[in-house]
């Protein structure tokens, strides 16, 4: 390895652009590899969430915290992103929610973050178009929402002040190899670009990149719904959930129409500072096509006006579709890949892309320059997925 | 031909002039018209590119020559819709 | 509301369509986004070959065709914002939502053109309007947009609301030619611009229509570009004045002006700039086809600059690359009402023989197509000098994609 490391970044969404800016700002010479537009793919098909509040408490939300802190951090360095901190809500549907609520609070509190656990009068004092029914919910002060191409863009633009090469509509073909070690990629053109360093950061398409060396991540591409108002009548300034998300999230019981269930819908509630709110939200394994289904948008305006029976008289103006990278333990991989030194793998971040951006970056950062991450790095490692199959041990 | 002056609109939903579009060009060097749009909010309005669509076509065409990159995409809804009207249609989905 | 054939746009072509639907005995909706059917027909007056072309009688003599047929359901003040395949043919999504769905196994889209705006400096002041708006306001409302004005960007449409206004008392200070810039270059250079005018063949607008045939020798135009005195060259009328461009709208609370410039004929730049007194603007850059709910049906499209725009592949019946979905008049290619009225038609009978089962071999559209023909030949109006290519080649696209899987 050469003392001054060399490092491709393959892929120029939301992840690899933070990849770029992190090494970049340690003086790694960078070269950025886009097959499209930057964040043309998962990163302009997304909301601008930074969410501690649906974190399980411990590594989950300690990633997410240090994520939102260095992402405040970045919020004052690069150029104007739409970041703002209002903090976000989770709202319960029923009655049945609130004790898991009531707990869910007391863990977060228990573990140091700032969350507090509204009864009936408080969730209406602070919402006061929610329908009248629901019967409470729960706060995070620390969460954050930033325009998240935007966000990439000007990570890029500082990590390219800092003498990152960023190379738009190029994209890799193959990850080179010499002698069991990374050498480089081939880009579609043909051309190579050696390196001693690779950082897969392609989100759904990683495995495609990695595949091919008999690297296999069980990362799978899972559609996300948005729809968006015109401007008009906003319902608060900060995010809104339904504590329903975490059961989706994490496969777990959820007390819903049946219809909701099978299509992940539950209530997100995102305004953006154009004075228009977006809506969502949907999860579903339903292949690579980005078209909204009208179907599944409906059931997500459902789900909106159920909490907002306001909302039934705002106008709906476009909807859209993204693919999110799922993993099976809905952790990122930010790892080095032992069985072939010099490779990296960032990707993975199915609905915490935006959120975890920095923290990955950061870690990316200290894997590259063989640093101390102060963080468990077992748990977003590459292998995890089948560790009992793996006869190689690890360092 | 004369040179627009910078302060013509040319997104009239959003108010975007044409020197914000040149201003967010060279700030963040957008690759397609898709990208510009989305970093200029250049037909995000409501009309959603039914008034402005030939003044960002060309404007694509200007900056990116490529045809294939300039192809915005349609999105339901088509036309505006209220949310209480946009849901109503699935009580009735066959 | 489940019908056998949805037909989306109540102008001549979706007129002309649902009343042969409605005489062959289906059970159409007409669905129209405007209270009174007719589309761009409502604002259309012009004087041809010493008839007059009143659009608002045209489009009552077709209404009350489509209002003998019971079987026809008129849903006006509707819009369109979804159409997408259902298991017995076409969902179609309308808001406001009284029907929220109409379910129909066949579909004609006859959605027509839209306008082509032109950017100019201030032109989001009060008193900036689109011919369409102008046509609407004189010949539907009987309002007159100003006192006097000025019509910015040359082309049959800009020429036939010049007139209009005229007709109606209106002072103008002429047609201008639109600006361009190498960033913002929505209507070609002075030339293009000029070709597209020339394209005017009858209306008896000679001395146009002689000058049309020595139009299409550059050096004719170049030469009447730099001798064609700033107040313009009078056409019936108009003044048309082809080295001047309009530069910006003038005003602070609504429109008092509108700033010129002369361009030079060899290398179109700047040589003066002045302003004249006007109270409104008429941008017109010519009319463009939706394609909107073609893209969202999925349907092949194709950019035809002949026809106008984005324009759907289809077959000589009118039926577009799904199958069930038609498509007619202005959606199909920007030209006049006779030609929309004689496409309506056409797609009429291809979506008879398609809910009847019979063949849709294309090449016995033949006698409908030749009727299409007759009515473009009859046409006053050509929005662009080679109509015909265009025509041509959304057919050899058609053909190309027989072969295709």
């Amino acid at each position: 390895m050469s003392s001054s490391p060399t490092v491709i970044i393959v892929g120029g969404g939301v992840i690899g652009a933070s990849c770029a800016y992190y090494l970049s700002t340690c003086g790694i010479a960078v070269d950025l590899f886009e097959a499209g537009d930057i964040g043309g793919g998962t990163s302009s098909r997304c909301d601008g969430n930074i969410l501690a509040i649906d974190k399980d408490p411990g590594f989950d939300s300690q990633l997410a915290l240090q994520s939102q802190n260095l992402l405040a951090d970045l919020a004052q360095a690069l150029g104007p992103m739409e970041y703002r901190q209002p903090g976000s809500y989770l709202v319960c549907d029923n009655r049945d929610e609130i004790p898991m609520a009531q707990q869910w609070v007391a863990m977060q509190r228990s573990q140091g973050l700032d969350f507090s656990y509204l009864d009936y009068r408080a969730v209406h004092h602070a919402l006061p178009d929610l329908a009248e029914d629901i019967p409470g919910g729960l706060y995070c002060a620390s969460d954050a929402t930033v325009n998240p191409l935007l966000y990439t863009h000007r990570l890029i633009e500082a990590a390219r002040d800092q003498g990152a090469r960023i190379h738009a509509h190029q994209g890799v073909q193959q990850i080179l190899t010499t002698g069991g070690r990374v050498a480089g990629v081939r880009l579609e053109s043909g051309e190579t670009v050696l390196r001693d360093m690779v950082v897969v950061s392609t989100g759904i398409w990683a495995p495609r990149l990695l595949d091919p060396l008999g690297l296999s991540i069980p990362i799978r591409p899972r559609k996300g719904h948005l729809l968006v108002s015109a401007r008009g009548p906003q319902f608060g300034g900060a995010k809104v959930m339904e504590f329903g998300y975490l059961m989706s999230k994490f496969g777990q019981e959820r007390i819903a129409p049946s219809n909701l269930v099978e299509h992940g819908i539950a209530l997100v509630y995102e305004p953006t500072m154009s004075h228009n709110f977006l809506l969502g939200s949907s999860r579903e394994f339903v292949g690579e096509d980005t078209r909204p289904n009208p179907h599944v948008a409906r059931l997500i305006a459902q789900r909106a006006i159920r909490f907002y029976p306001g909302m039934a008289h705002a106008t709906l103006m476009r909807t859209y579709a993204g693919l999110r990278p799922f993993t099976p333990d809905h952790f990122p991989i930010v790892s080095r890949v032992h069985p072939m030194p010099g490779l990296f793998i960032a990707a993975g971040h199915e609905g915490d892309g935006i959120g975890l951006s920095a923290i990955t970056g950061k870690l990316m950062s200290d894997l590259v320059l063989d640093r101390d991450p102060k963080v468990d790095m077992r748990l977003l490692q590459w292998d995890r997925f089948h560790k009992e199959d793996d006869d190689h041990a690890h360092p | 031909m004369p040179t627009h002056n910078d302060e013509v609109i040319l997104c009239r939903c959003e108010g975007i002039t044409l020197g914000q579009v040149r201003a967010a060009v060279q700030q963040l060097q957008p690759t397609s018209l898709r990208e510009l749009k989305l970093v200029t909010r250049l037909g995000m309005g409501m009309c959603q590119g039914r008034v402005c669509r030939p003044i960002i076509q060309s404007v694509g065409q200007a900056m990116f020559q490529d045809r294939s990159e300039t192809r915005l995409a349609y999105q339901i809804p088509t036309r505006p819709v209220s949310f209480g009207d946009f849901v109503k249609a699935d009580d009735d989905y066959e | 509301m489940a019908v056998e054939v949805a037909v989306v746009g109540a102008g001549p072509a979706g007129l002309a369509a649902a009343g042969e639907l409605g005489a062959a005995g289906f059970r159409v909706a007409l669905i129209d986004e405007y209270p009174i059917p007719g589309g761009r027909l409502l604002g259309q007056r012009y004087h041809w070959k010493n008839l007059v072309w009143d659009g608002k009688q045209q489009a009552e003599t077709l209404v009350d065709n489509v209002r003998q047929w019971h079987e026809v359901r008129w849903l006006l003040q509707r819009s369109v914002y979804d159409l997408e395949r259902a298991p017995s043919g076409w969902a179609l999504s309308l808001n406001p939502g009284d029907p929220s769905v109409v379910y129909a196994q066949a579909v004609v889209v006859a959605t027509g053109a839209t306008e082509v705006p032109i950017p100019l400096v201030n032109w989001t002041l009060p008193g900036v309007l689109a011919v369409g708006a102008a046509q609407v306001m004189t010949a539907v409302y009987g309002v007159a947009p100003g006192r006097r004005g000025v019509v910015v960007g040359a082309n049959p449409l800009s020429f036939a609301i010049a007139e209009e206004l005229l007709e109606a008392g209106v002072k103008l200070a002429g047609i201008v030619m639109a600006p361009g810039s190498e960033n913002v270059d929505v209507v070609g250079s002075l030339d293009d611009q000029w070709q597209r005018i020339v394209g005017l063949r009858g209306g008896g607008a000679w001395p146009l229509r002689t000058l049309g045939r020595y139009m299409t020798h550059a050096w004719v135009r170049q030469f009447l570009m730099s001798h064609a005195p700033k107040s313009g060259v009078p056409i019936r009328g108009v003044r048309l004045r082809p080295n001047v461009v309009a530069t910006a709208v003038e005003g602070t609370e609504r429109v008092t002006g509108i700033r010129l410039a002369r361009i030079a004929d060899h290398d179109e730049s700047i040589r003066e700039g002045w302003s004249e007194p006007v109270d409104f603007v008429c941008v017109s850059g010519g009319l463009r086809p939706v394609p909107d709910l073609f893209r969202i049906a999925r349907v092949k499209t194709a950019w035809v600059p002949e026809l106008s725009g984005e324009v759907p592949v289809i077959s000589p019946w009118g039926e577009t690359s799904q199958t069930g979905l038609f498509a007619v008049g202005n959606a199909i290619g920007v030209e006049s009402a006779l030609v929309a009225i004689a496409q309506g038609h056409l797609g009429a009978h291809g979506v008879t023989r398609y809910l009847r089962g019979q063949s849709l071999d294309y090449r016995l559209a033949e006698p409908d197509q030749h009727r299409i023909q007759l009515a473009r030949e009859q046409s006053p109006i050509a929005f662009h000098p080679k109509i015909g290519q265009g025509v041509e080649h959304l057919r050899a696209l058609f053909l190309e994609s027989l072969g295709a899987p």
